[in-house]
């Protein structure tokens, strides 16, 4: 096992950068009540000027008179790391969030995936740059000596249990996990460094800092098991992003559009699942004061989808029918639902073999283009008026053994046709019946007489007919029944 | 000095077309189900990936009923060269042991009306012996997302025949058309009225179809592997017993 830590100290001030510049002013973050604030993280400049975490605000102000003073949130910088550590299930599957301000990961199965453990660094440093969070990263071969070795300073790497040892032994109390309590008693007897203080005899220790501190110790020496908690990441999508300026057409939103969807592609990879809905969220640029709604789109899938890319194009087309009612501000991408993804089997066999279109993403690129009602199938409905007896229905792509045993009931079908008693049907139909001059046919065979509706008011009375007409092609034509008969085209056999 | 290509891998390229030799040496055909105009096809049977040009006198004569059967049976075969084993090749594999040697894949069933003329009757499609669940009914409203659409289904392979009744399509689009198709093993089946046969295309195979009461009569206009004109009719399946006294039926009193 190896594990690798990030500690986050200048969490607070990274996440005040991602609104602002964050170098044009000293700025603190403070927390606690509203009389007794401290100074939890400061920048640069604040620190130049000699403002350190911990000092009073009063104290700061005082130091620094033009410190920007800004108030920590909390759930933001939650937010922040559990963020970080989705990001993270990409290098690795176990993640142990740490707050306030540390996550920590298992390196060594990812080791080969990323051609060593420079590889590995390298994958979580990329992340970080993507995040924009500055963090201290190191590693050690347990948890709470990885976590240890990325306080001491970036880049702390011990990879052996006597490294971590010598580590153990020359690192300063103020920088262990202990409580501050415990770190005040242990200084105020002359103790600096956590080797000296494992050294001390244990019972006398324990009664003196208590049985948390006493286990941290352990965990750290080894001599207790160190148990983390892992992160398993949430079964939903949801992601903003701010356009720099107000949109107002959709082609220009495909860019910001592109990255959301690699990002939900990713996340879905990342936890083997795939989407068949989700939302798209316009957020307007209220104008005169008026509030604009958001406007939504939503996509619905006909199967399960997890590509990147064939997603984009899906969605391309889908922008194009798509009218903003104002310009966009923000685009938020949703996805409530995460399904089981199947990835499709090729037939290795099979000479269609390596064909990368699935008959699902055809279909739901014509839906994309045309409308989703464009596409369907037929159905035979059972009733007696030719004109009710074949209704569209959604497309069911049919499953091998469905096929299959299709295949044998259509052989039978079609080996004796006219012996199992149907009636010869055309296999196309005229939206509306169209008169014709009954001269023109020869009739072939007839009359089959379809009396029926007339208890819901459609009703028909009609003798209908095979008959061939001057073109020689096979129609399907009816008489009315009645004082003047009139004849109509209904059908084609073609 | 550059190798010079042995001739064999040169008349390998199947993009090679050599005047009256049979074509086919290996190109994928499928019976059309009808022994008579699979005879008058190089390799026994319509060429996989390729466009089909069909013309017709006015729609719904005939120019589906003559796919049913292979619809109904479609066996993926390998042409067998120049016709020397073609009467064996012609024979379709039926029964059992055609499903085992080459299960269906529903995959590539999906037979795509693109706009049809009509609308697609399904007791009758049912009737001959067609899955229902394999028409794929599309709809489009101008002629260039029907082309669209089109190029789509053939590209992506995942339909076993596309059909087409263009309104108003030119050489280039009838040039896209057949890329599209061979770029994967699917028939493009584009039915044009009868006069437009007379026009260039670049579609392989180029057939004139006229029912004339039993039969259809096809003439090959145009047919990548061998010379044009050839003809053939084919029997139509009869519907019905031909009425036996046509004139008992009196047609205005319908007694």
């Amino acid at each position: 096992m190896l594990w690798l830590a990030l500690h986050l100290p200048q969490l607070a001030i990274d996440l005040v950068a991602h609104g602002e510049p964050v170098d044009a002013h000293p700025i603190a973050i403070v927390e606690g009540p509203l009389q007794r604030r401290s100074v939890h993280a400061v920048n640069a400049l604040a620190r130049a000027a000699g403002v350190c975490s911990g000092h009073k605000q009063s104290a700061a102000q005082a130091i620094c008179p033009h410190l920007q003073i800004r108030l920590r949130n909390v759930e933001r910088e939650a937010d922040a790391l559990q963020q970080l550590a989705a990001c993270l299930y990409r290098v690795s599957a176990e993640i142990s969030v740490r707050p306030p301000q540390g996550v920590l990961i298992e390196a060594a199965a990812s080791r080969k995936l990323f051609g060593g453990g420079a590889g590995v660094v390298e994958a979580v440093r990329e992340i970080l740059t993507e995040l924009a969070l500055s963090a201290q990263v190191g590693i050690a071969p347990t948890p709470s000596g990885a976590e240890l070795a990325a306080r001491m300073g970036d880049g702390t790497h011990v990879l052996s249990r006597q490294a971590l040892m010598r580590l153990i032994d020359s690192a300063p109390l103020t920088l262990s996990a202990l409580s501050e309590r415990s770190c005040e008693l242990l200084a105020g007897s002359g103790l600096r460094n956590l080797g000296e203080v494992i050294r001390l005899p244990r019972d006398a220790l324990a009664r003196r800092i208590g049985r948390e501190d006493m286990s941290c110790l352990d965990r750290l020496s080894g001599a207790m098991a160190d148990r983390r908690v892992l992160y398993h990441p949430p079964r939903r999508f949801e992601r903003r992003m701010e356009m720099p300026a107000p949109l107002s057409n959709t082609q220009s939103l495909l860019f910001p559009l592109k990255r959301l969807l690699r990002d939900l592609g990713l996340f879905l990879i990342a936890q083997d699942a795939g989407v068949q809905e989700f939302d798209l969220y316009f957020t307007h640029e209220g104008r005169a004061g008026l509030d604009c709604p958001p406007s939504m789109l939503h996509i619905g899938l006909l199967h399960i989808e997890r590509d990147a890319d064939a997603l984009f194009e899906l969605m391309r087309e889908r922008l194009d029918r798509f009218a903003l009612p104002e310009a966009t501000i923000e685009l938020t991408l949703r996805a409530d639902k995460l399904l089981s993804y199947a990835p499709a089997q090729l037939d290795l066999l099979s000479p269609l073999a390596g064909n990368k279109d699935s008959p699902e993403r055809l279909l739901e690129r014509l839906r994309a283009r045309l409308g989703d009602e464009a596409i369907s199938a037929v159905t035979v409905h059972d009733e007696h008026r030719p004109e009710l007896a074949s209704k569209p229905a959604p497309i069911q792509l049919s499953t091998q053994e469905t096929a299959a045993s299709y295949r044998r009931n259509a052989q039978a079908a079609a080996d004796a046709p006219v012996a199992n008693g149907t009636q010869a049907r055309p296999n196309w139909l005229l939206a509306t019946p169209q008169p014709v001059d009954d001269r023109s046919l020869q009739l072939l065979s007839g009359p089959e007489r379809i009396e029926s509706g007339w208890w819901d008011g459609g009703d028909c009375r009609r003798d209908y007919f095979i008959a061939e007409d001057r073109h020689g092609r096979r129609v399907w034509v009816f008489q009315t029944l009645g004082q003047t008969p009139v004849w109509y085209l209904h059908g084609v056999f073609g | 000095m550059r190798p010079v290509p042995a001739i064999e891998a040169i008349l390998a390229t199947p993009a090679l077309w050599r005047g009256r030799q049979t074509a086919g040496d290996g190109r994928r055909v499928i019976s059309s189900g009808w022994p008579t105009l699979d005879a008058l096809l190089p390799g026994g049977g319509w060429p996989l990936g390729s466009l089909i040009e069909i013309g017709i006198a006015a729609p719904g004569s005939g120019e589906c009923a003559l796919f049913f059967p292979l619809w109904r049976d479609s066996d993926i075969k390998h042409a067998t060269s120049a016709g020397a084993a073609a009467g064996r090749a012609l024979i379709r594999r039926s029964g059992s042991s055609a499903n085992r040697a080459n299960p269906v894949n529903p995959a590539t069933t999906a037979i795509a009306l693109i706009d049809p003329p009509f609308l697609p009757y399904a007791p009758g499609w049912q009737h001959a012996g067609i899955e229902l669940s394999r028409l794929w009914w599309i709809s489009a409203n101008s002629e260039r997302q029907r082309l669209w659409a089109a190029e789509q289904s053939l590209r992506s392979g995942v339909c076993n025949a596309v059909l087409l009744w263009p309104r108003n399509i030119d050489a280039n689009a009838l040039r896209r058309l057949q890329l599209a198709a061979e770029s994967a093993a699917t028939l493009g089946l584009c039915f044009r009225p009868e006069g437009e046969l007379a026009h260039a295309s670049h579609a392989p195979i180029r057939l004139r179809l006229q029912p004339c009461s039993d039969y259809w009569n096809i003439e090959l206009v145009k047919c990548r592997g061998r010379t044009g004109g050839a003809k053939c009719t084919i029997a139509r399946v009869p519907l019905h017993n031909r009425m036996p006294a046509h004139a008992a039926y009196d047609r205005r009193t319908g007694i």
